[in-house]
């Protein structure tokens, strides 16, 4: 149960400094956007974005937009936790938020992948084609959502077979 | 499935009450409330057994096979 509580409280953490971080990018954007000052240099996960276009604009939104998905969650993921600590692992809820995680990971890596993969190609300096080691961030957020989906089923199977056993005389 | 369980039906026969087989055969009230009430998902054969030991009958005097 120790682990359980220092996981609740790094889910926690992770969610109020998310939360900060969305309303600090929300207000420096809107500053730039009316003080005029876009047009200076912005990095987006690396990439470097000269001269704000309209284009521009809405990928920065929809990665914006993709940090909401993975607040959204982080916040299922820690009422999971609530549960789990209550003892109630096969609750509907538990299925439901995992599932709901699992495909919050998914769009929302896919939202970020995605102007991001265009940025680099067509804002960028081209498309870069490098060969890692490890996967990149926007694979494992899919492993992880997939992770998640599959969770959801198992728990799915272990609940019916929790209540075969109960409902066996 | 149509698994109609008559152990109801059976008890009325032998006069006997719904506690008193619960006690007879070691399992408590409410389970044998769950198999009364068809909500049971399954039966031991040891349940099985106990029953019709203390009912004096055969499995199919408490099961019984009805079409959907």
């Amino acid at each position: 149960m120790k682990k359980l509580i220092l996981l609740k409280w790094l889910v926690r953490y992770l969610w109020i400094t998310g939360v900060l971080a969305m309303g600090v990018m929300l207000f420096s954007y809107l500053h730039f956007l009316f003080t005029g000052t876009l047009n200076a240099v912005v990095k987006i996960n690396g990439v470097e974005v000269q001269g704000m276009t309209i284009e521009k604009h809405i990928l920065l939104l929809l990665i914006y937009f993709s940090l909401g998905l993975g607040l959204r969650a982080v916040f299922l993921l820690d009422d999971v936790l609530d549960y789990f600590k209550n003892l109630k692992p096969f609750s509907h809820s538990v299925i439901k938020n995992f599932n709901e995680i699992g495909v919050l990971f998914v769009v929302s890596a896919l939202i970020t992948g995605i102007p991001c993969f265009l940025l680099s190609g067509y804002f960028g300096n081209g498309i870069e084609r490098t060969f890692s080691v490890t996967p990149g961030p926007i694979i494992m957020l899919i492993c992880l959502g997939l992770f998640f989906m599959v969770l959801s089923e198992l728990f799915k199977i272990a609940k019916a077979a929790k209540e075969e056993n109960e409902l066996t005389v | 499935m149509g698994i109609i369980v008559n152990v109801d039906v059976m008890l009325a026969k032998r006069k006997m009450k719904s506690n008193e087989l619960a006690e007879a055969i070691g399992i408590t009230t409410a389970n044998l409330s769950i198999l009364k009430t068809g909500k049971a998902k399954a039966i031991r054969f040891s349940t099985l057994e106990a029953i019709c030991r203390e009912l004096d009958c055969q499995p199919g005097d408490i099961l019984e096979y009805v079409e959907d």
